[in-house]
């Protein structure tokens, strides 16, 4: 706003604004009283009437105010468009005034050049009381008057015609605050709508964004368990015929053939894991699996691994042990399926790696809180480097078992499902000399 | 589901043999199934469709089925369920023979269900070993 009408309006803001009774008596005198003693003031068809006056000030402090922030807004470009605005709204204006009653000239005159002077930028300014004493027809009246010498006679003419021009000055200043009160809502206004809007969109799209990004994901779940599917179904034939053939369901063959039949079965055993991990993982790392959760006996998971994997470590000629304390009682809230799947995992990779010398598995309780599974051997070992990323998906070690055997994922799912179960695994290993695999699970106790 | 064994297969058939319903649509699978059923002394009827199954499962003579889930025309779940209400099928232990994993824990809890197997992590003679145990022999 410029510094010109905020001058203006200071006094009035104090008014309307800073002390909201006194606006309240301006009213009150303005609206009730002043008519109430001048009935003739508030006649719309008398073009002196103070109704009229201050119709004609505020409308017209309202278009000059609405339209000069409209040209600030737009820049001086276009700026002959505004002013036929301005101008076709004051004479319309001005038109409907003379509906009710006879325009006053001289008033709606040096009104219309008021808004100019500011609409087409001009360098003279006309003082407020200038534009307000001048803009009066009753002024000309008052001349008349005073030239007559009527005026010295008549005090009630004298009287009204004073209360007309303050009104009417302060009708203008009143006229403006109200107009730049407008502005700035009606500013403040189309900001926040369009703030709302923004958002509105914003979130519409974020919306479709995650609509189609859980419709991805289904689709992903869907094409993963149905690859899944349509994987097994193929590698169920080719594992059924080699163990038939190897089986002697087809006669007998010969012990070449038996031999590659052993690898065929072997790397279709492989792939059939694969696709198992892959379905695993994806629904693990998605939290869509169930988990049976209850107390389970981890001595008893640990010793049906140990007598299952007992027959190949035997026929590796391993030495193979397992190591419980007296006494040990370990409970702990688990799904026991899942629980089976990472000790074995753990204890089939330490037969499946170590060619010789001896695997030994044991319990214990670190803490009063905690149970330990550590499983060591005496195979080839892992470098520090290796340890590092051997719980990551998709990394295999760098050895013929790892190479021959792995998926890249077993450790994968191990740590996943331990973690689950709000454990801790590692490793710790040496090349050449061996590896220790362990977790922690908390102990369950009674609430 | 519990293996208690309450009911006695009936041996039916002019061999006196037991009688297998395999229902699989994979073509691959049903030849090979059926030839070790075969091998293994079984008498074996084949469905390669859920309409077909269960009209071969309620005809009477069956001592065991192996069920595929995903099976044209009627699922192996919906057969499951109808055949729930079939007098003429309501002892007849049922092996879902299955390459879809995520349906398990649905389909164990459907009556006549008596293991769900993941048909890819089972040889034929594992599958016939589980056969013979349900039947009890």
């Amino acid at each position: 706003m410029n510094k010109k009408l905020q001058k203006r309006t200071a006094g009035l803001q104090m008014l309307s604004s800073g002390s909201k009774i006194g606006v309240q008596v301006m009213w009150l005198v303005v609206l009730v009283i002043l008519p109430g003693i001048f009935p003739n003031l508030i006649k719309l068809n008398n073009p002196n009437s103070l109704a009229i006056n201050i119709i004609l000030a505020l409308s017209t402090s309202i278009i000059y105010e609405v339209t000069k922030n409209e040209l600030e807004k737009r820049g001086k470009n276009i700026q002959w468009v505004l002013k036929i605005q301005l101008l076709t709204s004051v004479i319309l204006l001005t038109w409907f005034l003379h509906l009710f009653g006879r325009i006053n000239g001289p008033f709606f005159v040096l009104y219309l050049l008021t808004i100019m002077e500011s609409a087409l930028n001009l360098s003279i300014k006309f003082p407020n009381i200038v534009v307000a004493i001048a803009a009066s027809a009753t002024t000309t009246e008052f001349i008349w008057l005073v030239w007559r010498g009527e005026i010295i006679f008549n005090l009630f003419s004298g009287l009204q015609l004073f209360i007309r021009l303050v009104s009417l000055i302060f009708m203008r200043s009143y006229g403006i605050s109200l107009a730049q009160k407008f502005i700035s809502e009606q500013d403040t206004r189309s900001k926040i709508q369009n703030y709302a809007k923004n958002l509105e969109e914003v979130t519409g799209k974020l919306e479709e964004v995650n609509r189609k990004l859980k419709e991805l994901d289904k689709q992903k779940d869907e094409f993963i368990s149905m690859a899944a599917h349509e994987l097994r179904s193929p590698l169920t034939a080719i594992k059924g015929y080699v163990s038939m053939i190897m089986e002697g369901d087809t006669g007998d063959i010969p012990q070449k053939a038996r031999e590659f039949l052993a690898d065929a079965s072997a790397v279709t055993e492989r792939l059939i894991r694969l696709v198992n991990n892959m379905l695993n993982v994806s629904r693990i790392e998605e939290g869509r699996i169930v988990y049976q959760m209850e107390v389970t006996d981890l001595i008893r998971v640990v010793q049906e691994t140990f007598y299952s994997e007992r027959v190949e470590a035997d026929r590796k000629g391993l030495k193979f042990l397992l190591n419980v304390p007296d006494g040990l009682k370990d409970d702990v809230y688990v799904d026991p399926d899942r629980i089976r799947e990472v000790v074995g995992n753990i204890v089939s990779n330490a037969v499946k790696f170590t060619e010789k010398g001896e695997i030994n598995i044991n319990i214990s309780n670190p803490d009063k809180d905690t149970a330990r599974v550590e499983v060591v051997d005496t195979g080839p070992g892992i470098s520090k480097e290796e340890q590092k990323r051997l719980f990551q998906k998709f990394y295999r070690a760098e050895t013929t078992a790892g190479k021959t055997f792995g998926t890249g994922l077993g450790l994968y799912i191990t740590r996943l499902l331990i973690e689950k179960f709000n454990g801790k695994i590692g490793v710790e290993s040496e090349v050449n000399k061996g590896s220790n695999f362990w977790f922690e699970l908390p102990i369950y106790k009674k609430v | 589901m519990p293996d208690d064994q309450t009911n006695v297969p009936q041996t039916v058939g002019d061999s006196g043999k037991t009688t297998i319903l395999l229902v699989e649509d994979d073509p691959f699978l049903v030849k090979m199934y059926k030839e070790k059923f075969e091998i293994e002394g079984f008498n074996v009827l084949v469905a390669e469709d859920g309409v077909e199954g269960l009209k071969l499962a309620t005809q009477g003579n069956i001592d065991i089925i192996i069920l595929d889930i995903l099976i044209p025309k009627l699922s192996g779940i919906d057969l499951l369920t109808r055949l729930k209400n079939n007098p003429k099928a309501v002892n007849v232990p049922i092996l879902v023979l299955t390459n879809l994993t995520q349906k398990e824990e649905e389909v164990k809890l459907l009556p006549g269900v008596k293991e769900y197997l993941v048909k890819s992590d089972y040889t034929p003679s594992q599958v016939v070993e589980k056969i013979r145990m349900y039947l009890g022999k």
